[in-house]
């Protein structure tokens, strides 16, 4: 008999270790969907970005009854996804360019004004307490926003309906302009008034209207210029009359998707033409006035899974001590897809897939202080109520 | 699957090694039984081992330690999303061996058995439109999660009084380990947004559950029973509540290898509660030397 209870308790004592480890268990990350019982309200997220508590602020569109452009939604959460603060703006303000803007301890975002279409810079308490910070009548239709960490100000593209221009304005946060730069969008068979009003509706397709840096003096924009939806390279110091370098696209159905600046003319980035969907770890572009490239000869990894002309982010991030591009988007059977590749061999890492039962629709990422992935997403609660959504994964549930 | 055959090989090997117990200690009683007096005899008549087989039902009930989900509701903070658990409504199966060793009163029972422990909730959502009562929508979504475990319990038990007929209460102990875990979910609502109240059902899914769940089961159990002696075999009959002990949920995998954490469902912390009706036949394995061939009782 003793022998029988020394098994038992031999058996239990090697079998029952993971209660122990269960009870010291944290989850690695977690997954939230922020549902309201309304049956009308609809939200789509734009951006998210880590606060120094380890909370998070998100930027959202949301569906609002006076204007066809959304509204703007600012949320604040604690680090493991508890709502602190939520605001809905006044509808005055309209359109948030995507990006939430982080400058230290400040965040900004750019959008519109309901009513003249001037833009506004907003500021953002790390509580998620909106302010306007700026407003410039002279910059209408704000398609994208970043920050110039150089000096500090907001480099924003904007469309110029009268000249029919796409327009690089770098702007102080108090809204005084210092540097603006116009590219000709022509007035061939491609209107672009009407994918300029979708986009900032949200009611039609939604572009990769992208702005930023690639060196000291050197800038990009990914939008419309010549005809076509192209990447175009300029320096603010150019001649008026010195043409960009570009990435040229074809109409808006063959383009830039993302851009991640790497070198002065290397970049991380992706495209899709005609629908497909391709990944380049790495791509040369031209960088002098004047010289094209076409975006179709970048070539790059066909990534089928992915949707019709997918909204792609790419953000270079280090986990579990590996520097790597990673980028993510949304796949055709509704999942967030995330796509690791090493930043020095440009190899494919390894790939996540998230988000199961109802449809998710990727909308950014970030990496988090604790080392892992916070993906921001918008889900289809019931099939039907478009709501925001947040998987935080742990570096160790990656296991790049 | 190395876990899994690891606990496989622990299992064969505590129970080949228990009947081999069993059965020396058997050798030696009888041994000493026939060179031994009268005395030893009396003391041979004392003791006695069962093999036996038994199953029967079982009842679940969950106790929520702390609740989970992965909805939140950014206006109303006191919105909790709990869960709707259903107790002791959905019976299951178990069956396996049992290993007693009786000295008069009392027996020490070890009843390794397979055994399904189901239960069931719901997460219930309703969407309303503020100024327009048509815009309406309810939906339930009901899962039953059946967890499969290879338990292992032993039971101190005893007999409140002697003869063919033997009432009894047992108390004791059991370790279980997930083998298997399934959740299915169904479906159904209401959809008043089309102009007219609309019931339907979606057809059930089955969704394998076992990473939501850690291995280990440990609990305290109690119940009362009766056997009867027809012949030399004893019938059982036994009603046994399990008590959880642990936290079974696996809290690291809570969110993230939850495939249905995208309709809100995260499981919680929780224990299980089980009754478990059983009936079982027992073998006894030492018989006295006579021409009826009649068992030690």
């Amino acid at each position: 008999m003793k022998h029988i209870l020394l098994y038992i308790v031999l058996v239990v004592a090697i079998l029952g270790c993971d209660m122990k480890k269960n009870k010291d268990a944290q989850p690695s990350g977690f997954l939230k969907i922020y549902n309201e019982n309304s049956y009308s309200n609809q939200y789509t997220p734009l951006d998210i970005e880590q606060t120094s508590d380890e909370g998070f602020l998100i930027l959202s569109a949301a569906k609002i009854e006076t204007s066809a452009f959304p509204g703007i939604y600012i949320m604040k959460i604690d680090k493991d996804g508890n709502v602190q603060h939520t605001q809905l703006l006044s509808d005055t303000y309209v359109s948030a360019a995507s990006n939430l803007l982080r400058s230290g301890t400040e965040y900004y975002f750019v959008c519109m004004d309901r009513q003249n279409l001037g833009t506004y810079i907003m500021s953002v308490s790390a509580s998620g307490e909106a302010t306007e910070s700026a407003f410039m009548n002279d910059i209408q239709y704000p398609l994208s926003a970043e920050l110039n960490e150089t000096n500090g100000q907001v480099l924003i593209q904007h469309y110029n309906k009268d000249d029919l221009k796409t327009v690089i304005s770098s702007v102080t946060k108090t809204g005084v302009i210092s540097a603006t730069r116009s590219f000709s969008i022509g007035s061939g068979d491609f209107n672009v008034e009407q994918p300029v009003i979708d986009h900032l509706t949200g009611n039609g397709k939604k572009y990769p209207f992208l702005n930023g840096k690639l060196s000291s003096n050197v800038f990009y924009f990914n939008g419309f210029y010549n005809y076509t939806l192209s990447m175009c390279i300029f320096d603010f110091n150019w001649d008026k009359d010195d043409k960009p370098a570009a990435v040229q696209g074809y109409r808006d159905e063959r383009c830039i998707s993302s851009v991640l600046a790497t070198g002065s003319n290397q970049i991380a980035t992706s495209r899709y033409a005609y629908g497909s969907n391709y990944i380049l770890p790495t791509a040369t572009i031209p960088t002098s006035s004047n010289m094209f490239s076409a975006n179709s000869d970048l070539n790059g990894f066909l990534i089928p899974e992915l949707v019709y002309d997918a909204p792609m982010a790419l953000k270079a991030m280090t986990i579990n001590g590996r520097a790597m591009y990673v980028y993510a988007s949304t796949t055709k059977s509704s999942q967030v897809l995330l796509m690791a590749y090493d930043a020095s061999t440009k190899q494919l890492i390894g790939t996540t897939n998230v988000g199961a039962t109802n449809p998710f629709a990727m909308a950014n990422i970030i990496q988090t202080m604790d080392g892992g992935i916070a993906v921001l997403a918008t889900t289809q609660v019931a099939g039907r109520f478009s709501r925001i959504a947040i998987f935080k994964i742990g570096k160790d549930e990656l296991g790049w | 699957m190395l876990k899994t055959v690891r606990h496989i090989f622990f299992i064969y090997a505590f129970l080949f090694l228990s009947l081999n117990a069993l059965q020396t200690q058997a050798q030696v009683d009888r041994k000493k039984s026939s060179y031994t007096g009268r005395s030893s005899t009396q003391s041979f008549e004392k003791t006695q081992f069962y093999i036996g087989i038994r199953g029967g039902i079982n009842l679940t009930e969950v106790h929520v330690v702390n609740p989970y989900s992965s909805f939140v509701s950014p206006t109303n903070s006191s919105e909790e999303y709990l869960k709707s658990y259903k107790s002791f409504s959905k019976p299951s199966a178990a069956f396996g061996l049992e290993f007693s060793f009786s000295y008069t009163k009392f027996t020490a029972s070890f009843q390794p058995n397979y055994r399904r422990q189901t239960f069931s909730y719901s997460n219930t959502y309703e969407w309303a439109d503020a100024s327009n009562s048509q815009n309406y929508l309810q939906l339930s979504y009901n899962q039953k999660t059946s967890l499969d475990y290879i338990e292992l319990p032993l039971f101190i038990r005893y007999d409140i009084v002697s003869g063919a007929f033997k009432p009894f209460v047992q108390v004791g102990f059991y370790y279980g380990i997930l083998n298997n875990a399934t959740k299915e979910l169904t479906i159904e609502g209401v959809d008043n947004a089309s102009g007219t109240s609309r019931n339907f059902t979606e057809p059930s899914s089955i969704i394998g559950a076992k990473n939501l769940y850690i291995k280990s089961s440990i609990g305290a159990a109690f119940g009362l029973g009766t056997s009867y002696k027809v012949g030399n075999v004893r019938l059982i009959v036994d009603a046994t509540y399990r008590m959880g002990l642990n936290n079974i949920s696996n809290v690291k995998n809570r969110y993230t290898s939850n495939a249905l954490s995208g309709v809100g469902d995260v499981t919680d912390d929780i224990k299980l509660n089980n009754i478990t009706f059983s009936f079982g036949c027992l073998f006894p394995m030492k018989f006295l030397v006579s021409p009826s061939h009649k068992a030690v009782d």
